[in-house]
């Protein structure tokens, strides 16, 4: 009887010490599991948070680096399998392509050497343009003309659309500038200085070098534009 | 096995070199053929094991223990699976081509953009 019972109970304790060892082992893959789960969470998040700051940047240095630091690493199979991969690099691209759109603007400019006062017949900036000037004073003509350039586009389709002209099936500056042209929105002196302005930044954005005098030159057509346009 | 990045395709567009397109076909074929010729290895192994086992079985020559046994069945599986997965994994090979082609696309397009970048890095 004895005996019986002692069996019973060594049976029992071996499948309870069996179900814990089962136990454990799940709960240390479920474990495992969801850590590493939150963890590629809080890198998405991280890595999500980057994208968002190189994009608003308007930098060339935190773009690129954005670039060569994240998206190079990616995978042509993580691309085409996984949707939010492929839906950061489309993002990215688009932005970048966005600067570039259309060639077509690029026209050979001769700028004069007459710009060594450096803004100082701006005694008022409007401060629309301060982050701007700011930009070219410590940074790269690039990061400027193309903070110009993103500025611009998003100024005249608001001012436009405030206007009642569709604008929606345009896509570059200059032929917004032209809109708004033929529209009688701007007058001549004013289209012509915008003009000659953004073909400043689209050099610069297309890799052309561009002197800082250039590039004041073109944020000072801009300045004067707005000047006449807001009188 | 590597696979193809994207920054070789940034390469390739900074480069400018000449039929990017026919470049980016040779290399999803190497890539095709190196996965093609792995899958090949593994199935084969996975089958030839299998096969000296069935044959030794059957003809009454098996003199090993059980878990030597259990261990080649392991290694059977094992590489099938692997195999399988490898092969699932080439169906896939297409859909990455045009991937490629459309990245390189939009990426010579921002050609001038990657230069410029470089540039200054450099």
């Amino acid at each position: 009887m004895i005996d019986s019972i002692l069996k019973y109970m060594s049976s029992s304790i071996e499948l309870f010490s069996s179900f814990s060892a089962l136990l454990s082992v799940l709960g240390t893959l479920f474990s495992f599991y969801f850590t590493k789960r939150q963890k590629s969470k809080i890198l998405e998040s991280v890595k999500k948070e980057k994208l968002d700051k190189a994009l608003a940047s308007d930098n060339i240095l935190m773009l690129g680096d954005y670039l060569t630091e994240t998206l190079e690493t990616i995978t042509i199979a993580q691309y085409s399998s996984n949707k939010n991969v492929a839906k950061d690099v489309n993002q990215f691209l688009n932005k970048i392509q966005n600067y570039l759109l259309p060639k077509d603007d690029i026209e050979k400019i001769e700028v004069s050497e007459d710009t060594e006062e450096h803004f100082i017949e701006y005694p008022q900036i409007p401060k629309e343009f301060k982050g701007i000037i700011d930009e070219l004073n410590t940074g790269e003509p690039w990061n400027a003309l193309a903070k110009l350039r993103r500025f611009l586009e998003i100024y005249f389709r608001s001012y436009a659309e405030e206007r009642n002209i569709d604008v929606s099936n345009i896509k570059s500056v200059s032929q917004l500038f032209h809109k708004l042209y033929r529209g009688e929105l701007i007058n001549s002196p004013e289209f012509d200085k915008l003009k000659h302005a953004i073909n400043i930044s689209n050099r610069a954005i297309h890799g052309v070098d561009i002197t800082r005098e250039e590039a004041e030159k073109a944020i000072k057509l801009v300045i004067d534009a707005f000047a006449q346009i807001n009188k | 096995m590597k696979d193809i990045t994207l920054k070789e395709l940034v390469d390739l567009a900074v480069a400018a070199v000449p039929e990017p397109d026919n470049r980016i076909e040779k290399m999803f074929e190497w890539h095709f053929e190196r996965e093609l010729t792995i899958t090949k290895w593994l199935l084969g192994a996975a089958a030839s094991i299998f096969v000296a086992m069935l044959i030794s079985y059957y003809k009454q020559e098996f003199n090993v223990s059980t878990w030597q046994i259990i261990i080649g069945i392991i290694i059977v599986l094992a590489s099938f699976s692997y195999g399988i997965y490898r092969l699932l994994k080439l169906r896939n090979i297409h859909k990455q081509f045009v991937s490629a082609l459309k990245l390189l696309k939009e990426l010579t397009n921002i050609a001038p953009f990657l230069q410029v970048y470089r540039s200054l890095r450099s």
